[in-house]
């Protein structure tokens, strides 16, 4: 059990961690502390052709074992169902009306690159090497958990929401679900690193590789700038929803590391499927929300996100994860 | 100098809606837009910010200099499109120098 401590407060003092703190305490304070918006969408966008790419080498350096297709489709099932979960969660314990319960439920369903991103990068620090595939099954999680949301705020609704929406934001919103820029990028950078493999890794590593780190720091420290002026909302949720968003990551990453167990796949690989399952997603969701569910409140689903999930997962949940992992599969 | 009258609309939405309501504004027959990005705001919904990551609560304007006609189909369609989402819609009388233009 020492063990669980020792890992966990070495997760708390890495510099990712306290660049996310350096940030949060910052807006906290007020400091005009600032990442201009359109450079925050350019480390997003690098650290998924980070991510991405060196998934698809690692692809290349080890090849596929018999669970990589077992795993992507855990991966979309898990998304596409554990919205249902969340969703009831919400509606027994919440007083969110159904549209908002499925709005927050499609992001606890779907998955947060940063998160998953700082799962790995905690995972080689404690020298635990994971499959390179687990990016694809990242990507494979980002949508499903976006449909089934909609159709559960769906069956709720008459046809008063339906005919506003018409056919060309039909089409809009097929585009945001399925050719998001996250997931094109992520699937091409994996596609790309799987391609052209250490070759590849050799030509672009200086870029993609060696400052990844350093990149991720810096897209943390806007994550805590925007996490304090979100938090300032909390206020405005009730208890329950606040407890919503520590529990459902604890029940979503534990389904998930169980089912990574039983698909037989290794501690690093559970340990991010558990990763991915209690994180919830804060890019590709909510876009989708604004455009298919005007309804629904994005102060609700951001800040819980945002907030309160991600900062847990950050600090608390990547180590528990893991822990959990290792108890059930051990090394 | 003489100046030409027309009509201003402004409307103030969600990023991820921008499409639809370009779509429109072409369909009904105006001759141009611009679309300006925004900094930060609040209203009725709260309060918003450009820089929060996902881009969802982003707000854009978009400036469309028309016929009194076009600017009334604009915003009644405008209106019916927007019910249930954030937006402003604005219509003003303006004056322009180059009629041909709009």
């Amino acid at each position: 059990m020492a063990d669980i401590a020792s890992v966990a407060a070495g997760n708390l003092l890495s510099p990712m961690v306290l660049f996310f703190a350096l940030g949060f305490l910052a807006a906290t304070a007020r400091s005009d502390l600032q990442v201009p918006e359109a450079v925050a969408k350019a480390l997003a966008l690098y650290l998924m052709m980070g991510i991405g790419f060196k998934g698809g080498v690692e692809l290349s350096r080890y090849g596929a074992d018999g669970t990589l297709l077992a795993a992507i489709a855990a991966g979309a099932v898990l998304s596409g169902l554990l919205p249902i979960l969340a969703f009831g969660l919400l509606r027994v314990f919440t007083r969110l009306s159904r549209i908002d319960a499925a709005a927050v439920a499609a992001h606890y369903g779907s998955i947060s690159v940063v998160t998953f991103v700082a799962g790995s990068e905690f995972l080689s620090l404690l020298g635990v090497r994971y499959e390179g595939y687990m990016v694809a099954v990242m990507a494979v999680m980002e949508t499903p958990a976006i449909v089934t949301g909609l159709l559960l705020a769906r069956t709720g609704i008459g046809p008063s929401v339906a005919p506003s929406l018409g056919l060309g934001r039909g089409r809009q919103l097929f585009r945001e679900i399925f050719l998001n820029g996250s997931v094109v990028l992520l699937v091409g950078a994996f596609a790309i690193g799987a391609v052209t493999g250490d070759t590849g890794m050799t030509a672009v590593g200086p870029f993609l590789d060696e400052p990844f780190k350093g990149v991720l720091c810096l897209f943390l420290l806007d994550m805590g700038l925007v996490a304090a002026s979100r938090f300032r909302s909390v206020t405005t949720l009730s208890a329950g929803a606040v407890a919503y968003a520590i529990v459902m990551p604890l029940i979503g990453a534990s389904i998930g590391v169980l089912t990574g167990s039983m698909i037989g796949l290794g501690v690093g690989e559970a340990a991010l499927l558990g990763i991915l399952c209690g994180s919830a997603s804060y890019i590709a969701v909510p876009a989708a929300m604004r455009l298919a569910l005007p309804e629904a409140s994005p102060a609700i689903y951001l800040t819980l996100s945002l907030a309160i999930t991600f900062p847990f997962n950050l600090s608390v949940g990547i180590p528990l994860y893991y822990t959990m992992a290792n108890a059930l599969i051990g090394p | 100098m003489h100046t030409h009258p027309k009509k201003k609309v402004e409307i103030i939405v969600e990023r991820p809606l921008l499409p639809a309501v370009l779509d429109l504004v072409d369909t009904l027959g105006a001759t141009g837009y611009t679309v300006f990005s925004t900094e930060r705001g609040r209203g009725q919904s709260g309060s918003w910010k450009a820089d929060d990551i996902s881009g969802a609560s982003d707000r854009v304007m978009v400036l469309v200099i028309t016929s009194k006609e076009v600017a009334d189909r604009i915003v009644s369609r405008a209106y019916e499109l927007l019910e249930s989402y954030t937006a402003i819609v604005l219509l003003s009388d303006v004056a322009v120098v180059r009629r041909d233009h709009f």
